[in-house]
């Protein structure tokens, strides 16, 4: 691109050669400055150009639109018909303006926004608790709105296939008590209650917990997941319009099946992480028969249900934290990630601070 | 001009395992021509144009661009094929986590050479050209759907592509909106010689701008007629083309 100034002022801007995928979409200083000091007239000249592609039009609009805020006659009868038109069209469109991004508000305002924000969750928690346990009241007199193959459906997802994951991180979590626990005991000669260690620790505390986490990571981020893409399509926009309420037909049945499947996989987990545990006892020398007679001193009944009805609660927390994450998606693909993140981490510290909470009620009540 | 055909699709066969869609498919689509891909709901439309994007593999046959033997080609083969292609998709296919600006500069960004600012510069020229000048800072949600296939559109032509596939680019169009992108596919057709392939079901649109198309036998499992669609409606070659093109009925 060269420009040329004629004695009564008039730049001719030049345009040769083959002009595709242009190497620099800068319209040269020199050709630009020569446009600015124009007097009357521009043209363009393209009577050498041997093929174009869009990167010229952004040179050429640059040309135009300097010259026309010079308000100079621009002449570009010589430029080729396309790529006249397509000027034409990309400067025939009136300017559509997004409305004006909203001024950033003071501090002391956004800590009010925030605290309103907080309210906003806590209401918008507790209604969504409200409904589902309308729900479940539906449920009990047989009115929900649901299906049975639904909830077979999600028990089967959070029950067998959980098996596996729920088995490794037992197994797992039992050897590392009891060898943990065998370290510490030896120097005081009391390797036997390595069984005390593991049962206790897996049947009161551990199982449940251990058990929600993985749950949690597992399930509670698919349901957010899944009712978070539900939401982008929808679909809970047509079950409202149904009539069918959400809270029966989505989260009922993922509440029923966590809380269904929760404590059959912490009695599983229990029993995994006890085996486990065994076995590293076993392999350090404990005998078979005294560990096992350890582990029934150890492991009351009261112990056993402690595990097994918080396992329920953190079966709770874990799907409904997923669909009220699922359900607050809005807009797009990041916004169902979100979900799934929340739904995670909502559920890990809330499976965390109701053990905490447990642990102090059964404290008090000396149990 | 090359007069060779942009596309030449030989016996392509399009199943689902057992399932036969659409087999014995032989067509070709002229460079610079704007192509309609048409058929009742289900008769592989969709599938075909995936085909032809290598998202999906035709059970059996051959796809040309130009000379080269799509099928045939390795990844990278094809992935340089593609560059020469853009696409809108029915459901637009915005990146919903960028804002207008980058769902459009994305292919610039990644396959030239512009620097950020000359970047902003052709994305500001394209969403001229679509008429949204202006929407750079917009998210994909805070825009209507017309908008957003305009979007679409500009991402799809954001490299200068040589061929433009769009799939139901008017579906979710007020008539008013429809004809304005018939317009300008028209004008970048004449201006940069694009061909474009088009799957529709719009029959105004069919047959104002179209100049070839082929239309899907549903229950033949075959090419039903292939023509300018014009021509297709004065004499129409059977009677499932002439009810897809009279709207089910002689007095359209």
């Amino acid at each position: 691109m060269t420009a040329t100034q004629g004695p009564d002022g008039t730049v001719v801007v030049r345009v040769s050669g083959e002009h595709r995928s242009a190497a620099s979409l800068r319209v040269p200083p020199e050709v630009e400055s020569a446009v600015q000091a124009a007097q009357g007239r521009v043209v363009l000249d393209a009577s050498a150009l041997d093929g174009w592609d869009t990167s010229l039009l952004v040179l050429v609009q640059r040309v135009v639109t300097v010259a026309k805020d010079r308000k100079l006659e621009i002449d570009t009868s010589s430029l080729p018909d396309g790529l006249r038109r397509l000027l034409a069209l990309s400067q025939s469109v009136p300017a559509q303006h997004p409305p004006a991004e909203p001024e950033p508000l003071p501090f002391v305002a956004r800590i009010g926004v925030a605290t309103l924000g907080v309210r906003d969750t806590i209401v918008r928690v507790v209604s969504f608790i409200g409904e589902v346990a309308y729900s479940a009241k539906r449920l009990a007199t047989g009115k929900a709105r649901l299906r049975r193959i639904d909830v077979m459906t999600e028990i089967e997802g959070a029950g067998v296939k959980s098996l596996g994951i729920v088995g490794v991180v037992s197994f797992l979590l039992g050897m590392i008590l009891a060898f943990v626990g065998g370290v510490t005991l030896k120097p005081f000669g009391a390797t036997i209650f390595v069984a005390n260690v593991v049962t206790v620790a897996m049947l009161r505390e551990l199982g449940a917990v251990m058990t929600g986490i993985v749950m949690a990571g597992r399930t509670g981020s698919a349901y957010a997941a899944q009712l978070g893409t539900m939401k982008v399509t929808q679909e809970i926009d047509a079950l409202t319009t149904m009539a069918i309420p959400t809270s029966d037909f989505l989260v009922l049945p993922r509440v029923i099946a966590l809380s269904l499947m929760m404590p059959l996989l912490t009695i599983y987990s229990d029993f995994i992480a006890c085996t486990g545990g065994g076995l590293v006892a076993v392999l350090s020398g404990t005998s078979p028969v005294e560990y096992m007679k350890q582990m029934q001193i150890a492991a009351t009944l009261t112990t056993f249900w402690i595990g097994i009805v918080k396992s329920v609660v953190f079966g709770v927390i874990v799907a409904v934290c997923g669909c009220i994450q699922g359900l607050r998606a809005d807009g797009g693909a990041a916004s169902v990630g979100n979900a799934a993140t929340s739904a995670v981490v909502n559920s890990i510290i809330w499976i965390i601070a109701v053990d905490g909470l447990f642990a102090v009620v059964l404290d008090v009540m000396h149990i | 001009m090359d007069t060779k055909p942009q596309i030449t699709v030989k016996g392509v066969k399009l199943a689902y395992g057992d399932f036969v869609v659409m087999e014995e498919l032989s067509f070709e689509v002229p460079r610079g021509s704007i192509f309609f891909v048409m058929g009742g709901s289900g008769s592989g439309k969709s599938t075909l144009l995936r085909a032809l994007l290598g998202l999906g593999v035709p059970a059996a046959g051959s796809i040309f661009y130009g000379d080269e033997d799509f099928l045939a080609q390795d990844e990278v083969q094809r992935e340089h094929t593609l560059r020469r292609v853009g696409v809108l998709y029915q459901g637009s296919g915005l990146f919903s986590s960028m804002s207008v600006a980058e769902n459009v500069g994305l292919p610039l960004a990644q396959f030239t050479h512009y620097k950020r600012d000359e970047i902003q510069e052709i994305v500001a020229l394209k969403l001229a050209l679509v008429g949204l000048a202006g929407f750079e800072h917009f998210y994909p949600r805070q825009l209507s759907g017309g908008m957003q296939k305009r979007v679409g559109l500009a991402r799809a032509m954001a490299l200068d592509p040589e061929i433009l596939f769009l799939d139901e680019p008017s579906a979710g169009l007020d008539p008013i909106s429809s004809r304005h992108l018939d317009d300008l596919i028209r004008e970048l057709r004449e201006s940069l010689g694009t061909t474009f392939v088009m799957v529709s079901h719009e029959l105004p649109s069919i047959l104002s701008i179209g100049d070839a198309s082929i239309f899907l036998d549903a229950e033949a499992h075959t090419l039903g007629a292939s023509g300018p669609p014009k021509e297709l409606l004065e004499h129409p070659p059977n009677d499932r083309v002439r009810e897809f093109l009279t709207r089910g009925g002689d007095h359209a």
